[in-house]
């Protein structure tokens, strides 16, 4: 499904991607993990899109095609979904609306017929229960004044909403307590499928108890230096990345 | 010719068929505006309250009062344009057109007619009125207005009474050959503890090269309450000069909202007088530009007595080259302790090339106040319009979801579902227009 070969990304002239080679096939669950500043977050915003960052060389693509010549809006059409780790605030718009607006320009896309604000709400009523979400968030502003857990989940209800290919979450542990680590872990393992790739950017081993990955990547200074199974998550949070980082750096 | 030569011979070439032409004081009243215009001139940048506003441009242009009535389109264009369910006055190049117009069910006692008949029915109200608030000392185009003066609005509401529905004044510039310049003169009095909406619709039927001259005189009585929105669509072509000015008593209530679609130029000043304690006043703007269309909110609240109240909040969107102008004063007397006065101006550019002046000014000379202001300046929030992109919403609409947003604040605070719908739906074409862009 996804096959990234030797991606080199930098910002602001600082190369933080020096060669990620990864391929995730459907229906798997990865975890990327490493220190801070290995590049985690940069791969993620790489792959969604996000302009600041220039891909100085490799390739990326989703079912053959290539990404990285798409604007962040077409490759969500594609399927691309990622969960920020820190959702933006937009004052004077609407969860409805916003999702609405998301969910027609897929439909579009696909040339699937619009769906009326009676279809929506059914089915943002549904998504909602998968990450405990009242109903009256949906007539919020987007993110305006939710708690770390509540945009998170909002992050999630998104997700289920959007119905992607591919989900990227990156560090979506970060900031929550551990009811609500377990709510947002939950719904997404509720949306896990054969046809659908997950992969989970996390710093903490902690995520990883309840959404069990099925391969494990570390990553460090820009590249993956090892892969494994779901027990070397544990064998990081035992050891750290230290004795990795000396292995690399070798 | 310069523009004071032109206004001075167009002047004495149509006096005498202006309304009132036979009313002594109104009359006397033209003569003196056209010799105060003749001897100050028109504004320019020198002077402080245009600053920014540099009207040349209008004043190379000759326009003139229609010499033909386009009548005949007004009823239809009232009927697709205006609000429903209003009262309404149409006005089609100043001149105002009764078979467009709707005045039937007024409650009792409240006069809503135009100027140039009240003038015979109304004499000594309008006498009393006409240039009470608004002097014709006040800028060259307040004289101008006051000499050219072709019709107008005169709304009165009686002590205690709620006018059931809005007041529309459907002020339209038609598709003239030769430029026209239309000088229309609002008097609007509201009584104690009575309430009334009126709504001053500026629109431009086709691209025409147009001035819109008008002034608006408001005297609110104790505890009278006024919802006054403008909202401003003429074309692109179109020159517009508003001023409205306010005198408020006890605990009176003003509620403004000024909305400016894009216009080659267009100023709405506004000013409001608080002469009684306990008075309100809340001002609301949106404006949206592009090309290289002026779009100007000058302000001033002048708040003389202990206790009174007032708030502004004017949010811009500018595209392309177009200059947004935002001059907003307060001051609050030696007397007018107690005052609670706050203020804002935000705009947003869509491009390198656009220009927003804001000048916030607090005078104050009370020492027990809460006064504060401030202005923003800055780009659409690129982490925003990521987000929205990122869930697959393309660039443009991303754009446009977060100015309506953005103006929306301003929008919102209008009450009436009928007049909020008619400015959303204005404001959000002029957005998608101007996120279109490269419209000169």
């Amino acid at each position: 499904m996804l096959i990234i070969n030797d991606l080199h990304a930098r910002v602001e002239g600082k190369e933080i991607l020096r060669g990620v080679n990864l391929i995730v096939k459907p229906g798997e669950v990865h975890a990327i993990m490493g220190p801070n500043a290995a590049g985690k977050s940069t791969l993620a915003k790489v792959l969604a899109g996000r302009e600041e960052y220039e891909v100085t060389k490799g390739t990326v693509t989703l079912d053959g095609k290539s990404l990285l010549d798409l604007a962040p809006e077409e490759r969500a059409r594609e399927g691309v979904f990622m969960s920020f780790q820190y959702p933006v605030e937009i004052p004077g718009v609407t969860n409805a609306y916003f999702m609405r607006s998301a969910l027609n320009a897929l439909k579009k896309h696909r040339g699937e017929p619009e769906v009326d604000a009676g279809t929506f709400l059914k089915l943002a009523r549904e998504k909602m229960k998968l990450v405990a979400m009242d109903e009256k968030m949906l007539n919020r502003a987007v993110n305006e004044g939710f708690s770390g857990g509540e945009r998170k989940r909002n992050e999630i209800f998104q997700m289920a909403m959007l119905d992607p290919k591919l989900a990227i979450l990156d560090e979506t542990d970060s900031g929550l307590d551990i009811d609500a680590l377990r709510i947002v872990a939950n719904g997404v393992n509720a949306l896990r499928s054969p046809d659908r790739a997950l992969i989970v950017i996390t710093h903490y081993q902690r995520l990883l108890d309840y959404l069990v990955p099925d391969i494990t990547h570390v990553l460090l200074d820009g590249r993956i230096v090892k892969t494994a199974g779901k027990e070397l998550a544990l064998e990081l949070e035992q050891r750290g990345y230290e004795w990795l980082q000396q292995g690399a750096r070798a | 010719m310069n523009a004071v030569a032109h206004y001075t011979s167009a002047f004495a070439g149509s006096e005498s068929g202006l309304p009132g032409s036979a009313v002594p004081w109104l009359a006397e009243k033209r003569r003196a505006a056209m010799a105060l215009l003749s001897s100050g001139g028109f504004p320019t940048t020198r002077d402080e309250a245009w600053r920014y506003t540099d009207v040349g441009q209008l004043l190379t242009v000759p326009f003139a009062p229609a010499k033909s009535s386009a009548a005949d389109r007004a009823a239809s264009l009232a009927e697709t344009t205006g609000l429903t369910d209003a009262y309404r006055l149409v006005f089609v190049d100043g001149v105002y057109i009764a078979e467009a117009s709707l005045l039937a069910g007024l409650p009792d006692g409240v006069v809503v007619t135009n100027l140039a008949h009240a003038l015979g029915s109304r004499a000594e109200l309008v006498r009393a009125a006409f240039g009470k608030v608004v002097d014709a000392s006040r800028h060259g185009f307040a004289a101008l207005n006051t000499a050219m003066v072709s019709d107008g609005a005169v709304v009165v509401v009686p002590r205690g009474v709620r006018v059931d529905k809005p007041i529309e004044l459907l002020v339209i510039a038609s598709n003239q050959v030769q430029p026209v310049g239309a000088h229309l003169r609002n008097l609007i009095r509201v009584e104690a503890n009575a309430e009334v909406t009126v709504v001053e619709h500026y629109l431009g039927d086709g691209n025409a090269v147009s001035f819109t001259n008008s002034v608006t005189e408001v005297t609110l009585a104790e505890g009278a309450g006024l919802t006054h929105v403008k909202v401003q669509r003429e074309g692109q072509s179109a020159f517009h000069v508003a001023t409205i000015a306010c005198e408020q008593a006890r605990g009176s209530r003003l509620y403004s909202c000024s909305a400016a679609a894009g216009s080659a130029l267009a100023r709405t000043e506004i000013t409001s007088a608080l002469l009684g304690e306990g008075a309100d006043a809340q001002l609301f703007g949106a404006y949206v530009a592009r090309g290289r269309q002026l779009v100007d909110h000058t302000t001033f609240l002048d708040h003389a007595v202990p206790r009174c109240t007032s708030n502004e909040l004017y949010k811009g969107v500018l595209g392309d080259m177009s200059r947004g102008v935002f001059n907003g004063k307060i001051l609050v007397r030696k007397d007018a302790q107690k005052t609670a006065a706050f203020q804002s101006n935000r705009n947003v550019l869509l491009s390198d090339s656009a220009v927003v002046d804001t000048r916030p000014q607090l005078e104050i000379y009370a020492d027990d106040v809460k006064c504060s202001h401030g202005a923003t300046i800055g780009r659409l929030d690129e982490e925003a319009l990521f987000y929205l992109r990122a869930r697959g919403i393309g660039r443009a609409a991303a754009q446009r979801i977060l100015t309506q947003a953005f103006a929306g604040e301003v929008v919102d605070s209008i009450v009436h579902p009928g007049i909020r719908a008619l400015v959303s739906t204005v404001v959000d074409e002029a957005l998608t227009r101007a996120l279109a862009g490269g419209v000169s």
